[in-house]
């Protein structure tokens, strides 16, 4: 049984609906409804609980971090066993009994932090998840990305100063491997203001914001996998129609992201308002 | 007229309740002692002095509420009349009306006569003519209101040979009070009827009348007395009024509680075919069809977005309206109109002929005044104007709204500055020449205009930390409607009517915001503005022939449909983080022209069969410049009997226009506004209906079912599955797919009028309806399969109190399954993310729909500006504070955020509920004279 059918049980409308047809068994049972409709509240979504994991091995390290948690209980999952296999070897993951471990602090469920010791350090390349948890079996597939390497800005890059201000393009040009669906590019501005790490499609540009006062920009870029990009692109309030998309994760009952990242590339600084 | 062949079966035999042979024979009463509870009990309510007699009996209709029949002849010249008669009954205020000119009364059926005393004046023809030989000719003519002079529309009018109980033919009038009735004896003596609820007139002629019949207050009437009826208020049948729609006239307009105020195109929500997609939302979808499949016509011309606040109020004065028609499926009106989903047909009064007159009121949110009269002796003007109060009444209005969440975002407490810069304004003006017979030109124009300059907006209650963030919307918003008509006799008893008419919406948008990206943020600056109009001009010519029975109506029609909508958005603003949700969410960035000629000719054939059969049949053939021609049939076959009638019809009809709402998104319950364009290539959007209906009056009782079948082809609709719950509400055609889809459902309404007063209007409906777009099929968020409607009115005294119940199952939403959450490693690995996974589009239901509105209103006779009366009213929305929703979001949290900075709020495990209206008290004065 995929995740979609074990997730997709019973939801909130189903209430509802036989609500509805008590509304057209006649007068005498409208007018009734309508002397109840003061009384009744809206009935918060009842949300079916299901595993959710979330990998991403990290090449140049030794260790891989797995989240398992509940999208909506509060006991985080358990009796969860994983083994990742690698080029040659495979490492089994044990929880470690500290969510601080995995350094994530979610929103609104709790989670274990499961840890794999590898025995060489993780290179690009392929692996492979297999595991079982309370729903079922689960496997995933996932290539690490090579770093990519920077053309364009690859060293420092000044930009001339803007007629005005506002936000400009930032051309990037790069080469990555087959593997590589989107760079996540740090940004800091001035050494100590870190404007935070964007998703960049493959191809695209980067936009930053001119006030009128140069500043250098230092930036570096990391290749991710194409799972946790398209995991990206559907977080958010969006909500997601069936055929739910797979990120890397198949399993009864189990749903998440597995893929790679890339080492960093090494930092480039862009000067911004010098002519 | 298009209907006379067809019309014994129409309309019950209880609309002409008067038999003019009897009350030829009647002789009146002075002194009558009533029986408790008739109508000559009725308290009178009146005071008048130094009145016509006419104009006495006219008012005390009006004031008594009880139909009073009286003939202007019989009634002396000159003679005035006075009467302190409030606290008096009927009977006693005719005593003194009526002292010492040689007339009395009579109560007779459901109104009182006034007839002579002495001798009945009225011979009546004998002989038996049945059987004679006889030439077939065909009588024409214009029924209207005694004391108005306004056409009466759907006016049953009959001939009859004297001596016959039988009928030789029949018609109806047209909404302008015209009526053909062929191939009726023209050499014998002939009784003619005319009647509608609330109005009756018989006249016996020695032959049938060669030249156009004026029903009206003529000072020469041939051959014997007439009989007018001057009706107390009560309103028209809209069950059994017209057989191709459902008729709101002004009275049972008035007899609904108001919503801010007496609206016209709310009203038309108690139709069994229409539905309301919101509170929010003033004029209803047709069966299973959108907004721009339904237009709005003003005098016969399409007014673009027909409401004001976003859809909330109709753009139309109720002043000005005579009736409301909502057509809905086949007919013959649907053929000449040719749209997706029938029609709003809003016809306006004509001006008063008798006197000037003026109306109006003044209500929470806005004021409106209109002033008639008469221009010599055949012609009449009609103005009428509204707009909005500034300051104080219209924050109260705020109050009200902003707990529904209509206001901004679902996570703030919306604020009244949201609201307080709005403002609209309508102006309607009506001229109308009747220079004789069934002649008629009539010239209006109406404009509007509504404009929201908000500036300094500041979300207050948001989060503290964005009280420092500016920007400002202004937009205006406009639309124009020129109409004129005419309407003429041919030779041969055919009737000609032209139509020349425009209108016109513009728009005007300027949004700036601050944007942020990061820690960063810029100078408040434009984010989106544009302008844009669109615009249809329309010529119609139609003639309708009748000959042997069988009526015959060709037409040609030219339209030509122009629009423009460019709205850019500044570069770089899409996708960057907005914290209002503001005019960004309802409109992308838009750079569109489209011109679309439209060239029609329909025709029609109406004609009895045997053993109460009939049938009506007609085709349409458009062609769409530059994209394709097509063909749009129509049949009807009908069976009448004595007291129902039933019929089955199909039809199929087209339509260039395209909407750029995306119903699907959760703005687009709140917003009605809507832009439309031509699509490009062919095919072009198509409804085929098939239906079958049935009719019945029981005494006081009038019920109408109908049953229907629709298949709607080559839609042009964007994928609900791409931006599922999200997205503007006016979309780019780009992401237009051809879609197909269906409805059925049916429909149950009846009407029942007592008395003492009380009457009820209701309806239920059940449908079913879906769209399809690629591989998936969905039902449309804006859609109920079940619907209840009951509206009654009791009037007591001076007193009137109406209730309006609607009940409804839960729209379409999507069930949100499960929320995903992982980290995200853009955030510093300290942020988690989340993927909500939904079932399929919109398989599950809302909560259900329950509203309960009540109203009060109270008529007081005034001697101001020489006499009239003034109506305050009160009315309490949501009665129940039913927390009624239309949809929803994932709410968000804070939880995520780091200090002021929030670049992906969190989702929380529930959903943020847009509610509809609260409960919600209205006041308002209404006032004539």
């Amino acid at each position: 049984m995929s995740a979609r059918g074990r997730l997709g049980a019973a939801g909130p409308g189903h209430r509802h609906s036989r609500g509805s047809r008590g509304l057209v068994r006649g007068l005498p049972a409208a007018l009734a409804v309508a002397g109840l409709a003061a009384c009744e509240e809206v009935r918060p979504p009842d949300l079916d609980p299901a595993v959710v994991l979330s990998l991403l091995v990290e090449s140049g390290q030794r260790t891989a971090r797995m989240q398992a948690g509940h999208p909506h209980a509060d006991e985080a999952p358990r009796d969860i066993s994983a083994t990742l296999e690698g080029p040659g070897w495979t490492a089994e993951f044990v929880p470690t009994g500290s969510p601080e471990r995995c350094g994530y602090r979610p929103f609104g469920s709790a989670f274990t932090c499961f840890i794999a010791s590898l025995p060489e350090a993780a290179a690009p390349g392929r692996y492979r998840l297999r595991g079982t948890a309370p729903p079922g079996p689960f496997t995933g597939e996932m290539t690490v990305p090579a770093i990519p390497l920077m053309e364009k800005p690859a060293d420092t890059v000044r930009i001339p100063s803007p007629d005005t201000s506002g936000f400009f393009p930032i051309p990037l040009r790069y080469q990555v491997d087959s593997g590589t669906a989107a760079l996540l590019v740090d940004r800091v501005r001035g050494r100590l203001d870190s404007l935070g790490t964007a998703l960049v499609e493959v191809g695209d540009t980067l936009h930053e914001w001119y006030d009128g006062s140069p500043y250098t920009l230092d930036v570096r870029v990391r290749g991710i996998g194409p799972n946790f990009t398209d995991w990206v692109r559907h977080t958010g309030d969006k909500l997601v129609l069936p055929p739910w998309p797979s990120f890397g994760i198949e399993g009864e009952g189990v749903y998440g992201y597995f893929d790679g990242i890339s080492a960093p590339a090494p930092w480039v600084r862009i000067i911004v308002g010098e002519p | 007229m298009r209907y006379l062949l067809l019309a014994v079966l129409l309309l019950p035999a209880t609309l002409a309740a008067q038999d003019p042979g009897q009350v030829a024979l009647l002789r009146g009463q002075i002194g009558v002692e009533p029986e408790r509870g008739s109508l000559l009990a009725t308290p009178a309510r009146l005071t008048v002095s130094g009145l016509p007699l006419a104009d006495a009996l006219s008012r005390l209709a009006e004031r008594s509420r009880v139909q009073i029949a009286f003939s202007p002849t019989l009634l002396p010249a000159r003679h005035r009349v006075e009467c302190a008669c409030t606290a008096l009954s009927t009977a006693r205020a005719l005593d003194r009306l009526l002292a010492g000119t040689g007339l009395g009364y009579v109560e007779l059926g459901s109104q009182v006569v006034v007839v002579p005393l002495a001798k009945p004046g009225i011979p009546v023809a004998d002989g038996d003519i049945r059987g004679r030989g006889h030439a077939a000719a065909t009588l024409s003519g214009v029924v209207r209101d005694s004391v108005s002079l306004e056409p009466v529309a759907f006016a049953r009018v009959t001939v009859t040979p004297l001596g016959s109980e039988t009928a030789a033919g029949a018609g109806i009038s047209d909404r302008f009070g015209a009526f053909v009735v062929p191939a009726v004896p023209d050499s014998v003596p002939v009784r003619v009827d005319a009647g509608a609820l609330g109005y009756a007139w018989a006249r016996t002629y020695p032959l049938l009348p060669a030249s156009p019949l004026r029903a009206l207050l003529s000072p020469a009437p041939i051959g014997l007395e007439r009989l007018d009826v001057a009706g107390g208020e009560r309103p028209g049948d809209p069950v059994s009024s017209f057989r191709d729609g459902f008729v709101i006239d002004t009275v049972l307009l008035r007899r609904l509680p108001a919503m801010l105020e007496t609206d016209v195109g709310r009203a038309t929500a108690v139709a069994p075919s229409a539905s309301a997609p919101s509170d929010f939302t003033s004029l209803p979808y047709i069966r299973g069809g959108s907004s721009h499949g339904t237009p709005v016509l003003l005098d016969g011309v399409r007014l673009f977005n027909a409401f004001h606040f976003g859809g909330f109020i109709s753009a139309i004065n109720p002043e000005v309206v005579k009736r409301a028609t909502v057509l809905a499926g086949p007919g013959v009106e649907g053929l000449a109109i040719g749209s997706l989903s029938g029609a709003i047909d809003i016809a306006t009064r004509d001006g008063s002929r008798d006197r000037l007159r003026t109306a109006g009121s003044v209500g929470l949110v806005s004021s409106r005044f209109s002033v008639e009269g008469p221009v010599g002796g055949s012609a009449s003007y009609l103005v009428g104007a509204r707009r909005t109060h500034p300051g104080v009444l219209l924050e109260l209005v705020t109050l009200g709204l902003e707990k529904t969440s209509w206001l901004g975002d679902l996570d703030r407490t919306p604020d009244p500055e949201d609201v307080r810069p709005y403002s609209f304004g309508d102006l309607y003006a009506k001229a109308t020449f009747d220079p004789g017979g069934i002649r008629r030109l009539s010239v209006s124009g109406y404009v509007n205009s509504e404009s929201m300059n908000h500036a300094d907006k500041l979300p207050r209650g948001h989060r503290e930390g964005y009280r420092a963030m500016l920007g400002s919307t202004a937009v205006t918003l406009g639309s124009t409607v020129f109409s004129a008509r005419y309407r003429d006799r041919l030779p041969a008893g055919a009737i000609v009517e032209a139509t020349l008419g425009h209108g016109r919406f513009t728009s005007d948008l300027l949004d700036t915001e601050i944007l942020w990206i990061g820690f960063a943020s810029e100078p408040p600056d434009t984010t989106l503005f544009g302008d844009g109009s669109m615009s249809e001009t329309r010529a119609d010519l139609r003639a309708t022939w009748h000959a042997g029975g069988v009526a015959i109506l060709a037409g040609t029609q030219a339209t030509r449909f122009q629009g423009r909508h460019v709205y850019l958005h500044r570069p770089n603003v899409l996708g960057k983080r907005r914290f209002l949700e503001g005019i960004n969410d309802v409109l992308p960035q838009l750079d569109l022209r489209g011109d679309r000629w439209r060239l029609a000719a329909y025709s029609s054939v109406e004609a009895p069969l045997r053993s109460g059969f009939s049938t009506r049949a007609g085709l349409r053939v458009d062609r769409f410049r530059g994209l394709a021609t097509t063909l749009a049939p129509f049949a009807e076959l009908s069976y009448g009997a004595s007291w129902w009638n039933a019929r089955i019809s199909g039809s199929r009809s087209h339509q260039a226009l395209a909407s750029l709402r995306d119903e699907e998104t959760p703005l687009a319950s709140l917003l009605a506004y809507d832009l439309l364009l031509p699509v490009g290539d062919a095919p072009v959007p198509r409804n085929t209906e098939f239906s079958i209906g049935w009719e019945g009056t029981r005494g006081r009782l009038r019920v109408r079912l109908d049953a229907y079948t629709r298949i709607l082809d080559h839609l042009r609709l964007p994928d609900p599955g791409a931006n599922p719950g999200t997205g503007t509400v006016l979309t780019d055609p780009s992401l237009w797919k051809l879609a197909t889809g269906t409805a059925r459902g049916i429909e149950a309404a009846w009407s029942w009028t007592g008395d003492r007063g009380l009457s009820v209007l209701g309806s239920y409906r059940w449908a079913r309806v879906s769209r399809t777009v690629g591989s998936r099929t969905y039902t449309p968020r804006f859609h109920r399969d079940h619907e209840f409607e009951l509206a009654s009115s009791y009037g007591h005294g001076a007193s009137s109190w109406s209730a309006r119940v609607s009940l409804a199952s839960g729209q379409p939403e999507t069930p949100w399954l499960v929320i995903v959450r992982a980290p995200d490693v853009r955030f510093s690995e300290r942020y988690d993310n989340a993927v909500l996974l939904a079932g399929e589009y919109n398989s599950a239901r809302l909560p259900y729909y329950a509203r309960v509105d009540v109203g009060w209103r109270r008529e007081s006779e005034v001697s101001w500006f020489g006499g009239g009366s003034v109506v305050p009213y009160v009315t309490v929305a949501n009665l129940l504070n039913r927390r009624n929703v239309v949809g929803w979001r994932p709410a968000t949290s804070d939880a995520g955020c780091f200090q002021l900075y929030c670049d992906a709020p969190a989702i929380a495990d529930r959903k943020a509920y847009r509610r509809q209206l609260p409960i919600v008290p209205f006041i308002g004065v209404e006032f004539r004279f």
